[in-house]
């Protein structure tokens, strides 16, 4: 046997060893390759969840109202933390939590405890620096509203799981929602990851533009705070919508409560600001003129055996304008008793009333109208002053608007749609009977009980309305309970906004003149100074305001006693 | 004995050509990985101090800055006297722009007339 063949066996019996491992390599490399890939990109692979936010909701002029960023949320898994005791405190601390709760939640006995939801930025970074191991935080998302309160009846609210709950947010919630989507990671040893497959960025989730004007929305609410803390009802709301478009300017209501929109929502008996609905529909019907005469009987009247209508002030005879300026409820019943009761629900159905609108907002209420069929003598002189009927500050506001823009009833808007035009449901009314109507609107501002609603210079029209409220316990109209209100539109020479103050059961006054019509006077004068409309006629300043406001504007003076 | 020399050295070179390439292609995953965290995580914080902007922008906060820290009050009623500028009403005062506007103007203004009326140095006289 020569060398070279001995130096040959003996590299064959050194690497006899490896036969068996590369037969193994082989087997694993072209036999097991898939199953042993599937398991390698198991190992390496990890899948990470992100989130597209859900979308914005934007005012008329693209301010934000509410809008989500991203958040995390914190979890621990007991059975991998070690030591929990001796991180409790560090964690407490990091969360601004108890240490006892997460001491508690770290002894626990289940694989995934929440340690906390909706984590900023700093609680992260403060969780993440403390490297404890069974800690994790998982994306996710917080809605925040940067205008605090304002306007969050409207908005509503989002749940925890990001779901819309009240409001806007739930009756937008599938075109305000986000996605959340897996992508795959590759995880190296060193715990280091890559995105597996770059995509391109996802698209937003796209704005939701409200009609809402955030600076008369502020201004309404300003105003209602003021008026609450002088009248101290129960509920109030103040309505603002464009005549003219029959965009909805500002929804403003107390108490605050994101799962509660009364504008909408509520249904109360609207008392004398109906009135114009029970006078407009004698005139269409040609059942009355503006020159009639009406008797009103001295402030008490027997409408049907001892069943008497009273009115606020005893008066004698009244003009139909003297009726709705003075507000008498005699005058107006018996303006009312000329129709009949499928006529008086025919108008009042043509106003928008006893039907939701359009809006289709959640829990959003039609009022309620007597039924033709039901309605008595007594039914319809109470209905015509409007008492026994229910409608919703949102159908009042619209029925004004309809009186503001030439008789057109116009369907409610919430949303700023590109191109869309206002839709109108039906012309109410005539030319002729528009123009008495808006005569005697401003002649109730003027000289009637809406004086507290006058701005100096500005043609304004409006109503007040003082509405008993009917008592839970008795079943009958409370002597205590009321609900003053005012509506109306300005300027009337060319009205931009109809405006509707409620006051629901006030503590300190009742009358709609009282509680209502200065906040409406209030709520207007801002409007009118920031954007800028010219007065109809040159107001006279008031005594010493302008001398005053200069005196104490001069630094030079000011000081002075 | 040359030509195979030159054949192993090729095939060597391209290996290892192909493992740096590898390896970089790796690095350099991280790296956008790394930067693509990096964007993220500042627009998040972008996100955030848009937040905070538009709540320092909020009606109320300007509202409440300019009553509490400037002593501005709101105006007189018939304070206000609205020109005719022969604009029409709606073009000229509606516009989101003006409205959008309209708090920075005021405190501008606001300030422009604190400055004005802030007690100067005396000079000594002569």
């Amino acid at each position: 046997m020569n060398c070279r063949r001995r130096l040959s066996w003996c590299a064959a019996l050194c690497l006899l060893p490896l036969a068996p491992i590369a037969a193994r390599l082989c087997f694993l490399q072209v036999f097991a390759t898939r199953r042993m890939s599937a398991m390698a990109k198991s190992e390496a692979t990890r899948e990470q969840i992100k989130l597209i936010q859900r979308g914005r909701i934007l005012d008329r002029s693209g301010k934000v109202l509410a809008q989500s960023l991203p958040s995390w949320s914190a979890f621990l898994d007991p059975s991998m933390m070690r030591q929990s005791k001796r991180h409790a405190p560090a964690i407490a601390k990091a969360l601004n939590l108890n240490p006892a709760e997460v001491a508690r939640k770290a002894s626990g006995r289940s694989k995934f405890v929440w340690l906390k939801r909706k984590l900023d930025l700093a609680e992260v970074d403060a969780l993440q620096s403390l490297k404890v191991e069974g800690v994790g935080v998982v994306p996710d998302e917080q809605r925040y509203y940067p205008n605090g309160d304002m306007a969050r009846p409207l908005l509503g609210l989002v749940g925890l799981d990001g779901a819309g709950m009240a409001g806007v947010e739930l009756q937008q919630n599938k075109e305000l929602s986000g996605i959340a989507r897996k992508v795959p990671l590759l995880r190296d040893g060193a715990g280091r990851r890559m995105e597996l497959a770059p995509h391109a960025e996802d698209a937003p989730v796209p704005d939701l533009i409200l009609t809402i004007d955030r600076t008369i929305q502020h201004f309404a609410e300003a105003a209602l705070l003021d008026a609450v803390q002088k009248h101290r009802p129960e509920k109030a709301t103040i309505v603002v919508q464009d005549p003219r478009t029959g965009d909805l300017l500002a929804l403003a209501s107390f108490p605050s409560d994101p799962l509660k929109l009364p504008a909408v929502q509520d249904a109360y008996e609207p008392g004398s600001t109906f009135k114009v609905v029970t006078v407009a529909a004698a005139l269409e019907e040609k059942l009355a003129r503006v020159d009639d005469v009406i008797d009103a009987e001295n402030g008490r009247w027997e409408v049907s055996p001892k069943i008497f209508i009273k009115d606020h002030e005893p008066d004698g005879l009244l003009a139909l304008s003297q009726v709705i300026e003075r507000s008498s409820n005699i005058g107006t019943a018996k303006v009312g008793l000329r129709l009949t009761p499928e006529k008086f629900n025919k108008w009042a159905r043509a106003f928008g009333f006893g039907a939701r609108t359009v809006l289709a907002f959640p829990g959003e209420t039609a009022g309620k109208l007597k039924e033709t069929g039901k309605s008595s003598r007594v039914v319809l002189a109470n209905n015509a002053f409007g008492q026994g009927l229910s409608v919703s500050s949102l159908q009042l506001t619209a029925a004004y608007s309809a009186l503001a823009n030439g008789g057109k009833l116009l369907e409610p808007r919430l949303r700023v749609r590109q191109g869309s035009s206002p839709v109108v449901v039906r012309q109410v009314m005539s030319e002729q009977t528009l123009r008495s109507l808006n005569a005697i609107l401003e002649g109730v501002v003027e000289r009637g009980t809406g004086q507290p609603a006058r701005v100096p210079g500005y043609r304004i029209a409006g109503k007040t309305g003082t509405a008993q409220k009917i008592d839970p316990a008795t079943g009958k109209y409370s002597k205590e309970k009321y609900v003053g209100s005012f509506v109306g539109f300005a300027p009337a020479s060319d009205p931009r906004w109809t405006i509707l103050v409620t006051m629901d059961s006030p503590r300190v006054g009742y009358y709609g003149t009282d509680v209502a019509a200065p906040v409406f006077a209030k709520l207007l004068r801002n409007l009118l100074g920031v954007y800028g409309v010219k007065p109809d006629q040159q107001a006279p300043p008031p005594d010493g305001a302008l001398a005053r406001q200069a005196a104490e504007a001069d630094p030079r003076t000011a000081a002075r006693p | 004995m040359t030509k195979r020399y030159i054949l192993w050295g090729g095939v060597a070179a391209l290996t290892f050509l192909f493992v740096w390439q590898q390896i970089q292609s790796v690095r350099l995953g991280y790296e956008v990985e790394k930067a693509r965290t990096s964007i993220e995580d500042q627009k998040r914080r972008n996100a955030y101090l848009k937040l905070e902007i538009e709540r320092q922008m909020a009606p109320a906060e300007i509202s409440r800055l300019a009553r509490e820290r400037l002593k501005m009050s709101a105006p007189a009623p018939g304070a206000i006297v609205v020109l005719d500028t022969g604009r029409t009403q709606d073009a000229a005062a509606a516009s989101p722009a003006r409205l959008a506007r309209w708090p920075k103007a005021a405190l501008r203004t606001t300030r422009n007339w604190l400055l004005a009326a802030r007690p100067r140095p005396e000079r000594a006289a002569p």
